[in-house]
This record gives structure tokens, C-alpha cells and sequence, in this order.
């Protein structure tokens, strides 16, 4: 008897304790009369025996609960694919950021590889931590609601013809250009290039295209979130496409006049050197950006093309 | 790959689901206490586990479709439940629903053949 009320007490340590007493008392009538029944027929309790095929305490108490899973099977959809496009944003920005890192700060290979590993590690467990706390406290309190908070049409189902962009090349875009723009307006900062002769310092059309730039980074922003998250809206889509893409182009012209884009600054070597060195990059960056140039201009060229046949063209090449 | 008879126990849990609620609200029409109402499931072919018993005599209590009360009997006291009104309705409207499907399944199956 004293293992029966041993019992009971772990299995009340496990119940609502509104609930208790009423439920422990009717599982101690029920164990009582399996014990009268087995007594009858054998002449003794194997009580050991008895509890364990009853089951567990957790287990016995956990069958009281209203709450039987932490995300159910309505929300559950929700929560998995929430929790896909989550990860793989957060995977793709700590590895964007750690290339960044690594260029900027040079690195060297194997503690570069071994903390990002790390923060891949933790930046993913976290994520999936967020997301699932946010769908167990959406599963406990807001269960009816989740479906209305959550858009869906049928209109906005994909076309079978069209060549639907790619999703993960959307988020790729998305996280990337907000890294750039965070580093173009100077929110990630940067050290300045130098090797004890020279540094390099921008150019001032840098300076002067500083507001264009930005407008064209978050217009290309805007248009990578479209493509991503709405990517039926094929109006705004190819709005945002032509408008960034000749305002990439005219952009991109105005800074091929400019003839210097990085200014060589000597710091101990002659000027003479620093002439030679200013002329050789100069070369380099006109070479670079012609060729930049005519691919972009090819595939702008390539994605009206397809437009104009009618199919949605696909995303725009970056 | 799961065995056919993996596969058999799995689907027969499920079938048996629902319809073991089903079972003791028709048990209940007539006022019993949890284990004499298992020992007349388990007389009639519809074994059920006492862990699944008790809980969901509790949720259809909750429900509104079971009315319970403690009483003394044979030197202990016993929660005795029966079906409330309500019970009796959604169990006259769930085994025409329960008839219904029956019937189309025969149907169904006995057209294979």
C-alpha cells in the first residue's frame, strides 16, 4: 500500500492542480480494484507488477493534460516552413558576414572556417529556438488565429507556365543587399586599405553618387523582397526591375566618367611610384567595370526580351 | 519500410480511435463506474487501455456529453458516470453518422468484389 500512495503522489506531482484530488482519487479506486481482482484469483498483489503495467507517473499524468503537444498538426505546417525560411536566412547572413569578415580583415583560413562553423552553430540553434517558442506561445494563446494571420489566395498561386524565380536565390539577394547597403551607408565599418607605402581612399564620385546608390541598393532591395514574398505582384515586379535596372545603368555610366575611382595616397613610396600605381588600377577598374557593364546590359537586355515574349521573365540578373 | 502487420496496427489504432468514443458513450446510457464500464467494453469485443479510459471520461465530462458523482459502494467511494442530454443528442446524431458510414463502406467494399 505504501508503493500505491508512493505512486499517486508522482503522478499528482504531474497533474493540474485544480484537478488533483479528484483524479487521484479516482485512480487509487481503479488500482484498488485491479488489486481486490487479482487478489481473488491469485491470492496475493504483485504490486510492483500492477503500477508498471499501469504506466508510468509522467506518462499516466500527461494523459490529463489538455495540452498533448507543444506545436499540433494545424499550425504545425505554419511552424515548419516559418522555420525553413528562417534558418536558411540566418545561414546565409552569418556566411555572408564571415566572407566579409574574412576579405576585409584577412583572416586566417582555419580560425575563420572553425568561428564560423560556431556561429553557424549557434546562430542556427537560436533561430530554431525563437521560432519555436514564438509557435508554442502562438499554439497555447492564438491556435483559432493563425490561419487568418496568415494571407492566402488563390490567385497568388504560381502559374504553371511561368518561370517562377527561385526562392533561395530571393532570400540570397535579400540578405546580401542588406549587407551592402548596411556597409554602403556606413553602418558596418571598414578599415582603410593600406600596406605602409600607400592607402586607398574612394574617389570623389563616390561621394557625389552617394544618394543615387543608396536609392538604387534599397530600390533593389524592395524588388528582391517582392520577388521573394510576393512573387505574383508581376506589375511591381517588372516596374521595379526596369526602373533599377536603367537606373543601375545610368548610374553605373556616371561613374565610368569619372575616369578615377580609387585614389592611390602615398604614404612612404615616391610619387612617381604612386602615379604608376594610380594609372595601373585606373586600368583595371575601367577594364572591370566596361566588362560589368555589357554583361549587365546583355542580361537586362535578355530578361526584356523574355518579358516582352510574355512569360514573367524570371527574376532580373543582379 | 513498415511490416503489413506494423502496418495493420497502425491503421487499426487509428480506426479504433474515434470509435472507442463512441463506444462508451453508448455504454454510458446506463449509469456505471470506470472499471465495471471497461470489464463491459472488454465483454463486447472493444479493448481499451485503462491510461486512455479515465482521461477521456474526463474530457467528455468536460465536454458536457458525460455527467458524473461520487458515491460509496462495496466500501469505497466511486465516481459513477452516464450520459447528460447533451450526450444522449450528439450520440443518437454521431451513430446515424456512424450507421451511415458503415453501410457505405459495405457498399463500397462488396462492389470490388
Amino acid at each position: 500500500m505504501d508503493l500505491l500512495e508512493r505512486y499517486l503522489a508522482e503522478v499528482r506531482r504531474n497533474l493540474p492542480a485544480s484537478e488533483a484530488d479528484d483524479i487521484v482519487a479516482e485512480l487509487r479506486d481503479v488500482l484498488l480494484a485491479k488489486a481486490e481482482e487479482q487478489e481473488e484469483r491469485s491470492g496475493s498483489v504483485a504490486w510492483i507488477a500492477l503500477l508498471q503495467e499501469f504506466g508510468h507517473p509522467l506518462v499516466v499524468a500527461a494523459r490529463y493534460r489538455r495540452e498533448q503537444w507543444l506545436i499540433g498538426p494545424e499550425i504545425y505546417p505554419f511552424y515548419l516552413k516559418f522555420l525553413k525560411t528562417i534558418v536558411g536566412i540566418v545561414l546565409i547572413v552569418v556566411t555572408a558576414l564571415a566572407v566579409v569578415k574574412g576579405a576585409l580583415w584577412s583572416e586566417a583560413v582555419g580560425p575563420a572556417i572553425t568561428g564560423w562553423l560556431g556561429s553557424l552553430w549557434w546562430s542556427a540553434a537560436s533561430a530554431v529556438g525563437s521560432v519555436t517558442i514564438v509557435f508554442v506561445i502562438i499554439e497555447r494563446f492564438a491556435r483559432g488565429s493563425i490561419e487568418k494571420c496568415v494571407h492566402w489566395r488563390p490567385n497568388d498561386l504560381p502559374d504553371m507556365l511561368d518561370r517562377q524565380p527561385s526562392k533561395y536565390n530571393s532570400i540570397f539577394e535579400v540578405a546580401v543587399g542588406a549587407l551592402f547597403l548596411l556597409w554602403w551607408i556606413g553602418a558596418i565599418p571598414t578599415p582603410v586599405p593600406s600596406n605602409g607605402e600607400f592607402r586607398l581612399q574612394a574617389a570623389a564620385v563616390w561621394t557625389t553618387m552617394f544618394w543615387p546608390v543608396t536609392a538604387l541598393l534599397v530600390g533593389r532591395l524592395v524588388y528582391n523582397l517582392v520577388v521573394w514574398l510576393r512573387p505574383r505582384w508581376k506589375t511591381v515586379r517588372g516596374f521595379l526591375g526596369i526602373a533599377t535596372a536603367v537606373g543601375a545603368l545610368a548610374i553605373a555610366a556616371a561613374i565610368y566618367r569619372a575616369g578615377t575611382w580609387i585614389i592611390v595616397v602615398p604614404t612612404a613610396m615616391s610619387p612617381a611610384q604612386a602615379a604608376g600605381l594610380q594609372s595601373s588600377l585606373d586600368l583595371a577598374l575601367r577594364f572591370a567595370l566596361t566588362i560589368t557593364i555589357i554583361v549587365w546590359v546583355l542580361g537586362i537586355a535578355g530578361w526584356l526580351w523574355r518579358r516582352a515574349r510574355g512569360a514573367s521573365g524570371g527574376p532580373l540578373p543582379a | 519500410m513498415p511490416t503489413d502487420d506494423e502496418q495493420f496496427d497502425k491503421m487499426k489504432v487509428e480506426l479504433r480511435r474515434g470509435a472507442l468514443g463512441l463506444a462508451v458513450l453508448a455504454t454510458l446510457r446506463e449509469e456505471r463506474y470506470g472499471y465495471t464500464l471497461r470489464q463491459m467494453l472488454d465483454d463486447a469485443g472493444i479493448q481499451i487501455d485503462e491510461g486512455a479510459l479515465y482521461p477521456m471520461l474526463r474530457r467528455l465530462e468536460s465536454q458536457g456529453l458525460l455527467t458524473s458523482e461520487w458515491r460509496e459502494e462495496g466500501k469505497r467511494n466511486k465516481r459513477f458516470y452516464r450520459l447528460s442530454q447533451g450526450g444522449e443528442q450528439v450520440l443518437g446524431r454521431l451513430l446515424s453518422e456512424w450507421n451511415a458510414m458503415t453501410a457505405s463502406i459495405l457498399e463500397l467494399s462488396q462492389g470490388d468484389q
